[in-house]
């Protein structure tokens, strides 16, 4: 089961998310985070110690991967949330041994490659389309791969939840979430 | 209290004053109200405004917050959604957007009711 978790900046869509694994892993096995965020500088730092200290005692197992979801090895009936997409998106457009203008391909293979294997994953995005400002070319480009990659994962997705100030808006799907707000 | 939140220019003040029979008298507009000497209103208007001052003026964010909740009883607080769009490039708007994300998950939780306006429509995620 696909499981899509978006909102805005600050919206506490990761904390969602980790409790909506948490809750619905009936697996008994492995959980893995998939952090797609370069360490780079400061202000990640502080947010990557951030949501590792929110993780704390939830039973992840980390997985820094920062390209190439295809290959990240995860064993049959595994459970996975991947955060984020906004990052993994970045990555793959402008590293050097991204992806490139493929990347909504190379992100769905992954994403496959994960339903495929892991019994429920979560994906962690982004709403960032919202502030009406024209941006250079290249960022109006991610937007637009982003925006793809959203779309895709919704329309794969059994539930889609926007966070909004930690309360879940159901957008796709009809499992009852509010309980766990 | 309840919470009213949406994008700019979507009817949210219109929606609380009729909704909560709020007068002009008794709003506190962070825009631009002295924030140490207003008292004794019952409505916030512009929540994000109100972070905004207090950062860039540098005070401490939890003091004066609740120094102003303790001179007001409000019954409505009214904030735009500001965390929609890219990271900004600039460091104090990347603070300014990240802290009012925070504050308003504090207030959404305390809220009795947490009502959405687009478009003037009242949509009701909480309560």
């Amino acid at each position: 089961m696909l499981c899509v978790v978006t909102g805005g900046s600050g919206s506490g869509k990761s904390e969602f998310a980790e409790k909506w694994l948490v809750v619905h892993d009936d697996t008994g096995g492995a959980r893995y985070y998939i952090a797609t965020m370069k360490p780079f500088g400061k202000e990640a730092e502080k947010r990557i110690a951030r949501h590792r200290r929110q993780r704390q005692g939830r039973g992840f197992t980390t997985i820094e991967q920062y390209l190439d979801l295809e290959k990240v090895p995860v064993e049959p009936g595994a459970s996975v949330l991947l955060e984020c997409m906004s990052n993994l998106v970045a990555n793959e457009m402008f590293e050097d041994d991204g992806s490139h203008d493929k990347l909504v391909t190379a992100i769905e293979a992954g994403i496959n490659h994960l339903l495929a294997r892991a019994k429920h994953v979560v994906v962690v995005t982004n709403e960032v389309f919202s502030d009406g400002e024209a941006y250079d070319a290249s960022s109006m480009q991610y937007l637009a791969y982003l925006g793809e990659v959203n779309r895709m994962l919704a329309k794969k997705a059994d539930l889609v939840v926007e966070v909004v100030y930690s309360i879940p808006v159901i957008l796709k799907g009809t499992e009852d979430v509010w309980t766990l707000s | 209290m309840d919470f009213i939140i949406g994008g700019r220019n979507q009817g949210k003040l219109a929606y609380g004053m009729k909704q909560y029979g709020i007068t002009e008298d008794e709003i506190f507009y962070a825009e631009d109200a002295d924030i140490d000497g207003v008292t004794g209103k019952r409505c916030l208007y512009g929540f994000h405004l109100l972070v905004k001052r207090i950062l860039s003026d540098q005070r401490d964010l939890a003091g004066t917050l609740q120094d102003i909740f303790a001179k007001n009883t409000f019954q409505v607080i009214i904030s735009d959604e500001i965390g929609y769009g890219l990271v900004p490039v600039d460091a104090f708007e990347r603070e300014y957007r990240e802290t009012v994300g925070r504050c308003c998950c504090k207030i959404a939780g305390e809220a009795e009711h947490v009502i959405r306006v687009v478009c003037g429509i009242p949509q009701e995620i909480k309560g």
